[in-house]
């Protein structure tokens, strides 16, 4: 890479696209002019290379930043979620595995998820075996990883072909997710997790966010909350996230 | 265990970040204490730069890299470093919480080098110095750009403005803000090209 400005053939290159690619490397367009400077930026090479240039300008911008310890309690709270789900994928894997006596006997019982299996391979088909047999320990350890319940998830909108599965451990639990139209750019999907509430009906609460692979497949963790739900809905939200749903769910587990 | 536990984190901390990334991807709970232990003081320190208090700053690191964890934020190597990486995440998250929070109206420019003065040095690893130092070098990096230069820049990346919003704001023509965004970013380019490598280390001399 030049370290020089890249400036070949500049003279008939629009002035214009030249202050754009800076204030997109910025992040600093408008959400139009952003689909608007990528569409050119496709097609371009002189921004495209003037971008790959500028962007180290960009990266080193945190880097000019007073430096703060972080309080030790930060990492601790991370820590013990991350331990929490490691130990929760660990378990569904162990299950999937088919570590335990036992399962292929029930293997019959419950195999109406039937449109998930393609995408979700042997995950989904395991998990809701688990669920068969009431209380099922996925995980002798004890530590917390039992799939108490299973509940299947449903689309919302008519003619939507997504679908998805809950596993609930305890008060955490993992929504694993297929045929979710893929999201926009600076969209992402989020989780929700709406309480029992009292009479008045329950309070929505924001989960996890997370984006879809190829197929619209995901697998998100619900961290906590699931132990007093009524259901669990997925809706799109911009990036980051939102505190309250934008929109309609796209798909919703119920509880109970 | 913890003897096992030891290793495997040493043996995590010998590796370079590219590849500590993969063992996240796999959901190894140690190999993304060695990533937090690297970049979660240079996150938390960009976010309480951009939402200007210590629980938001907790927050949004604590939201930032639970979303590395669950993969909802896709490390990819042809964008730059982890650590860039990491940071866009961070810094994403920081507006999108400035923006929840304040109504749309982020909060302006804060005191780095008061901040700075104010805190006395640290004791710390070679690396946490040569952070410290690389630091102050990039400051003074931006601080060499002309006033209506770098303000614009830290607006948009600080501040999470756009450069309509920017240009509203400092009563400006439109092009004037994209032009002086692009002649700061320009300088900065050639100065860290001239000093310091894109993730923010200095150039082995």
């Amino acid at each position: 890479v030049s370290e020089n400005t890249p400036d070949s053939s500049h003279d008939e290159h629009s002035a214009r696209w030249d202050d754009d690619v800076a204030a997109y490397a910025l992040d600093a367009l408008s959400a139009v002019e952003i689909e608007r400077f990528e569409a050119h930026l496709a097609d371009c090479p002189i921004c495209t290379e003037r971008l790959r240039w500028l962007e180290p300008a960009v990266d080193v911008l945190p880097a000019t930043v007073p430096p703060r310890r972080p309080p030790p309690a930060l990492r601790s709270r991370l820590m013990d979620v991350v331990n929490r789900e490691a130990e929760m994928i660990e378990a569904s894997e162990a299950s999937d595995r088919g570590d335990h006596p036992g399962v292929s006997a029930r293997r019959s019982s419950r195999l109406r998820w039937v449109s998930l299996r393609p995408v979700l391979a042997g995950v989904g088909v395991a998990l809701v075996l688990a669920a068969g047999v009431a209380g099922y320990a996925i995980n002798d350890s004890g530590s917390g990883g039992t799939v108490d319940r299973t509940f299947e998830a449903t689309a919302d909108q008519s003619g939507s072909p997504a679908s998805g599965m809950l596993e609930v451990v305890g008060d955490a639990g993992m929504l694993h997710v297929a045929n979710l139209p893929a999201t926009r750019r600076g969209e992402v999907y989020q989780a929700w997790v709406e309480d029992e509430g009292g009479p008045g009906g329950g309070s929505v609460h924001p989960s996890s966010v997370f984006v879809v692979a190829d197929g619209g497949v995901g697998d998100v963790a619900i961290p906590h909350g699931l132990s007093d739900a009524r259901k669990v809905m997925v809706t799109r939200e911009p990036k980051g996230g939102s505190k309250l749903p934008s929109e309609n769910p796209v798909l919703t587990a119920e509880i109970g | 265990m913890a003897d096992g536990s030891n290793a495997t984190t040493a043996r995590l901390e010998r590796l370079a970040d590219e590849e500590l990334m993969a063992h996240v991807d796999r959901k190894q709970a140690l190999a993304f204490e060695v990533l937090y232990d690297r970049h979660g003081g240079a996150a938390y320190s960009l976010a309480y730069r951009i939402v200007g208090d210590g629980g938001g700053a907790e927050d949004v690191a604590q939201e930032a890299f639970l979303s590395i964890w669950r993969s909802n934020a896709r490390y990819d190597r042809a964008r730059g470093s982890v650590r860039s990486w990491v940071l866009s995440v961070v810094r994403n998250r920081a507006i999108d919480a400035l923006r929840r929070g304040g109504g749309g109206a982020p909060k302006l420019d804060h005191d780095d080098d008061g901040v700075l003065e104010s805190r006395p040095a640290e004791e710390g690893t070679e690396d946490e110095a040569i952070r410290r130092e690389t630091s102050r070098e990039l400051r003074g990096a931006l601080a060499c750009l002309p006033a209506d230069q770098s303000q614009v820049i830290k607006l948009a990346y600080f501040g999470g403005f756009s450069h309509s919003e920017i240009a509203e704001m400092l009563s400006m023509p439109l092009g004037t803000v994209k032009g002086r965004m692009r002649l700061g970013l320009e300088k900065v380019r050639v100065q860290i090209a001239e000093s310091i490598t894109p993730d923010g280390a200095l150039k082995a001399t």
